[in-house]
Order: structure tokens, then C-alpha cells, then sequence
């Protein structure tokens, strides 16, 4: 009866779900799916996310989600820290908050108490804002998630596509680790939708990426969505000074052919010194035991082996991909 | 440890007898049994003897994050079917009289979960506006002192059916043997609540921290200091150093003035980077 043997599969297995947040669609549907599973009612989502003291990492091993209404700002800025690949404003959008992944560098690793999933059901006062953005901004809809890896879970493209489509002069991005191919092919290329994945050089993966797809299936789901017709960027972010990126760069575009590309995200790990603080107390990962230094409150490593590391990559990077394309942050 | 909570003698003696309890006779607050593994505490029916009780355990024996806490009690439902004697882990609190819901992060599995009602007086209409069928008078109480002194994985509530709200008196025997016919699963919701908190520790520290706390005496380091040189520890055992031994090599330095002090805690920094 150990529960360690059951729980093993990190299968979702209680559900949180606010009063509110039974009469939509994505509540249905979802407790349909885990019929078997525990379902707690809730009054408000942030009795159970904000509870004081947490373990972030035993509820990571045993994911539990929440379904909420998200009930204020559905749109936010993004961060000065972030790439706006070249748009006048860049905000994203929280359906969903926490990811099922486990990536020791995530900037989610400090930001909340609880590492629960939570799922905001609400999509239409979601989407009512995309309406509103100006034109030429780009919204970022997997920004304290990764959609795409919770589609069996939750399928918010199914309920934000049409929304994406109708907006035309916003452009949408979706970034993922996923290597799920099949849920691409339900769904029509769109001008303004941008698939980014993130790749990064297995070592890196098995070190830090816990649970995510390996490199070679990651490229896999690029060149499917290329197929397919999809604008793809690719992210190379973040990127650790300290390790080695020539193979895993000349592996990548080997398989990837650049010109195809939309265009390329780059950056070096990098996080408020807030929260660097904060993950380095709930984490024994060595991404954070790394000489990094402190700039402007932003810990990040030296820039003198960023700037040598930069032109290692870019020599390469640049072969392949215009130079244009190339975004660096 | 084992920290567990029961409002009445009857709750405990079963669990007493089971785990070869004995009585502490130097704690006259509360009725307080134990042996090297688990402390049992009698604290009386309601959430404020509850919420005491449990904090006088805590202040008085302390706790840490290795800890568990059981609080293992009688509840009503005004469910006819439920068999009398069912055991129900709470998944949810709900405190009757301010609204307020707890949430234990339940990680043990193999019994039913469910919502328990946690009232100040006994309840005896089945009709009464509860959440869920279950109810208690302590629950909330328990949680309230988990909610300050633990995370919700380190808390397990534990209800065992003794009555359907209703005014019938129950025999003592008849109550001991509900929680008897419950021990191994007791047993065993400790045995998985024992493997979640081990799976939720993080970096073993303790040894690094005693050698750091007697170099602190013999060098007189300020909290300043020190604020600065755990962490240094820490990563520096992330990154595979052999901390134990190196901060050994400080434990004969002796601090003779403030200069000789600075000059020993920036070897040490230099000797963790």
C-alpha cells in the first residue's frame, strides 16, 4: 500500500477545483478525464497556492492541480528580462501557473510557495484582452507554463485557437519543451501564432530538465511543425557559460534547417537576485551553487565569459541562421 | 517523530497499548505517553485544547521538518451508510464557525479522503449545514497549529466513524475496539507518511552546522558572519566539496582579536570558493 509505489507515475491525483470554476467547460472536461481522482472543492484557489510553508519539491514529485477563475489582470507585462523578438510591446498571458516539468533554472523555481498546477477556466475574459493589445504586440501564452507538454491534461489550444486566429494583429507565442507532435496536425498554421522550442544539449537535459522530452525528440517535433507549415522559433535559452555548446549547436542545425527557421531566441541563464535567492534555499541543484555574479540585481555569470561564450556560438549559430534572425539577450 | 494528537483517554489508550506507550510523569499539563519513536498527547475535546495541546508538544519536545503529526480521533456522519468504525483521512478542514478551509497536502493513499466539518459543540442533527458528511471538533484546531509550526505534507488527520450525529451514548469498549480494528492501518499511514517527509528533505546539513556552531564559539563570528558562510557551505557541498573536512581544519583556530577573526573567516570563504 505504499504510496510511493502508486504516486510513482506522477499521474495527477486530487484536484482542487473553486466553486466558481465548476460551470465551464474546461472544468467539465478535465473531471471527466480524472473521474478516479480526488476532487477537493475549494472556495478561492490561493487557500491552497499560498499557504505559507510548502514543499516545492514533493509536490512537484506529486503534481496536484487547481482549477480557478482567474478573477483581475488576465494580460501582464513582460519582463524587462525576457526577448520581445523585435515587437513594439510584449505581455503574456497565466492560464495556466506551474508546469509539469521540472527545470532546475525555471524562474518558477522561486516565484510561488507551492509548485501545484494551477489552471485558470476562464478563457474568454482571457481572450475578451487579446482584443485589446495594440497592434504589433506579441503575447506570450506559455509564459509560467508550458501548454503544450499539459495539453493531455488540459487542452487550451482547443479553446484558445479560434481567439488566437481572430486576433490578427497580435502575434501569439507558444513556447514548449513538448515533443508532442500529434496535437499539431488538428490545427491550421496561423500568421500570428509562433511554436518556440526550446532546445537545449541533452547533457543539459539529463542534469536539469527533469522529465522533459530528450534533445533528439525536441527536434523531431521542430521539424514536424515545419512540415506542417507552423512559424517555429527556436530558443537557446538559457544558455550556462560554463559548459560546451559547439556539438550540440552543429547537431541541432544538422537536423534543423535553419532558413526554415522564424527566428532564433539566445540568452544566458539569468534571474532577479530575489529569486535566485529563494530557489538557492529550496534547491540543491547545482545550477545555483555556479559562480555567477550580481549586476543591477540581476544574477547572472561574468560578462567577460559571456561575451567569449557569445562569439563561440554566434560563429556557428550564424552559419546557419541569418544574422537578422538571431535575437540575443 | 511521531507527534500524535487524540482529544480523549479513549482515543489513546488503543494506540498506548499498541505502540507500548508510556506515561510521562514530569508533564502535569497534559496527559503525554511516548517511547523513543512517538509522543501521544490527551488534549481534551475542541480546537483550542487541540491547538494548545500541540503547541505545548511542540514547545516542549520540538519540532523539525522530519516530524509528522497524526491527529487520530472519533467523527459523526450523517450518512447512515458509512459503516461505523470506516477510517477517513481529511483532505480538507473546514472551521465551522469562521468558514475558514485547511488544506493538509495528503500524500498517503489507500483510504478514502474526505472533507471533515469541524464544529465547537456537538452536533447531533444530521440536517445540520455541514460540508460533506463528516464532522469533528478538533480538526481545525490541528490544523491551525500545523498552518505555524509545519508544511501541509507533514500532517495527517485520521477519523475514525463512531456515531451518526445522533444523542445514543456509545459503550467505551465498544469505541477502544473501532481504534483497535484501525491500529495496522494507523501502522501504515504512518510507515507512508514516514517515506513522503523523507522524500521532501532536502541537502543533509547537520553535520556541517554542529562543526560551523562549535568554529562560531571558539572564533566568536558575528550572526553577520555566519549569515554569510552557511550559504557559502551549502553550495560549496552542492559542488562537491568535502565541507566536512574543511571546515575540520578551523575547529583549533581560536580567535585572539578581531583582525585575527577576519583573517580566519576569509581563509575559510577562500578555502569554500
Amino acid at each position: 500500500m505504499s504510496c510511493l509505489k502508486n504516486l510513482s507515475s506522477r499521474a495527477v491525483h486530487r484536484i482542487y477545483v473553486e466553486e466558481d470554476a465548476f460551470g465551464y467547460d474546461i472544468t467539465r472536461k478535465v473531471l471527466k478525464k480524472y473521474s478516479d481522482c480526488d476532487i477537493v472543492k475549494i472556495n478561492n484557489y490561493k487557500d491552497v497556492f499560498n499557504r505559507t510553508r510548502q514543499s516545492f519539491s514533493l509536490q512537484k514529485k506529486f503534481p496536484q492541480l487547481i482549477l480557478a477563475v482567474k478573477k483581475d489582470t488576465f494580460i501582464y507585462e513582460g519582463s524587462p528580462m525576457c526577448q520581445n523578438f523585435g515587437h513594439q510591446s510584449y505581455y503574456y498571458a497565466t492560464f495556466m501557473v506551474n508546469c509539469i516539468f521540472d527545470c532546475q533554472y525555471c524562474f518558477l523555481q522561486g516565484m510561488y510557495n507551492s509548485s501545484n498546477i494551477v489552471c485558470f477556466v476562464n478563457v474568454e475574459d482571457f481572450a475578451k484582452e487579446f482584443s485589446r493589445m495594440e497592434c504589433g504586440s506579441m503575447i506570450a501564452l506559455s509564459y509560467e507554463t508550458d501548454l503544450i507538454a499539459h495539453h493531455n491534461i488540459v487542452p487550451y489550444l482547443e479553446y484558445i485557437y479560434e481567439y488566437i486566429k481572430a486576433t490578427e494583429n497580435v502575434a501569439f507565442e507558444i513556447r514548449t519543451k513538448s515533443a508532442n507532435t500529434l496535437i499539431l496536425s488538428k490545427y491550421m498554421p496561423l500568421d500570428n501564432l509562433i511554436l518556440t522550442y526550446t532546445l537545449t544539449p541533452q547533457k543539459i537535459i539529463d542534469s536539469y530538465e527533469r522529465f522533459t522530452p530528450n534533445l533528439d525528440a525536441r527536434i523531431k517535433a521542430v521539424n514536424h511543425a515545419l512540415d506542417l507549415g507552423f512559424k517555429v522559433r527556436i530558443c537557446f535559452d538559457p544558455i550556462f557559460a560554463d559548459e560546451d555548446y559547439e556539438e550540440f549547436f552543429q547537431h541541432v542545425f544538422e537536423k534543423i534547417d535553419g532558413k526554415r527557421i522564424n527566428d532564433i531566441g539566445y540568452g544566458f541563464f539569468r534571474m532577479p537576485k530575489e529569486q535566485y535567492l529563494k530557489a538557492f534555499k529550496i534547491s540543491d541543484s547545482i545550477v545555483y551553487a555556479k559562480d555567477y555574479v550580481e549586476e543591477d540585481g540581476v544574477v547572472t555569470f561574468p560578462e567577460k565569459m559571456i561575451t567569449e561564450a557569445t562569439k563561440i556560438h554566434m560563429d556557428i549559430i550564424e552559419y546557419f541562421v541569418d544574422k537578422e534572425k538571431i535575437y540575443i539577450l | 517523530m511521531i507527534y500524535i494528537h487524540t482529544a480523549l483517554s479513549v482515543e489513546a489508550s488503543p494506540i498506548i497499548e499498541g505502540f507500548k506507550l508510556k506515561k510521562d510523569m514530569d508533564t502535569k499539563e497534559f496527559q503525554v505517553f511516548g517511547n523513543e519513536d512517538v509522543i501521544l498527547i490527551v488534549s481534551g475535546v475542541g480546537k483550542v485544547k487541540c491547538a494548545m495541546g500541540i503547541a505545548y508538544l511542540f514547545g516542549k519536545y520540538g519540532v523539525c521538518e522530519k516530524d509528522i503529526l497524526l491527529n487520530v480521533g472519533y467523527c459523526g456522519s450523517s450518512n447512515l451508510d458509512v459503516p461505523l468504525g470506516t477510517l477517513k483521512l481529511a483532505n480538507k478542514v473546514v472551521d465551522m464557525d469562521t468558514g475558514r478551509e485547511y488544506f493538509p497536502d495528503l500524500f498517503v493513499t489507500g483510504y478514502e479522503q474526505e472533507c471533515i466539518s469541524c464544529f465547537s459543540n456537538v452536533i447531533t442533527n444530521r440536517k445540520e449545514n455541514t460540508e460533506g458528511v463528516f464532522v469533528d471538533m478538533e480538526s481545525a484546531g490541528v490544523m491551525e497549529a500545523s498552518y505555524k509550526f509545519l508544511y501541509p505534507h507533514q500532517t495527517v488527520i485520521v477519523k475514525i466513524v463512531s456515531d451518526y450525529m445522533d444523542d445514543e451514548r456509545k459503550d467505551v469498549l465498544f469505541l477502544k475496539s473501532l481504534i483497535d480494528k484501525n491500529l495496522s492501518n494507523i501502522e501504515d499511514i504512518i510507515k507512508q507518511s514516514r517515506d513522503i517527509v523523507c522524500m521532501a528533505q532536502g541537502l543533509n546539513m547537520a553535520e556541517e552546522d554542529a562543526i560551523l556552531d562549535r568554529i562560531r564559539a571558539n572564533m566568536r563570528f558575528t550572526k553577520g558572519m555566519m549569515d554569510l558562510l552557511r550559504p557559502r557551505v551549502r553550495k560549496a557541498k552542492i559542488k562537491g566539496y568535502d565541507t566536512v573536512s574543511i571546515l575540520c581544519g578551523f575547529l583549533d583556530s581560536k580567535s585572539s582579536s578581531k583582525v585575527e577573526r577576519k583573517r580566519v573567516f576569509d581563509e575559510l570563504l577562500k578555502k569554500l570558493k
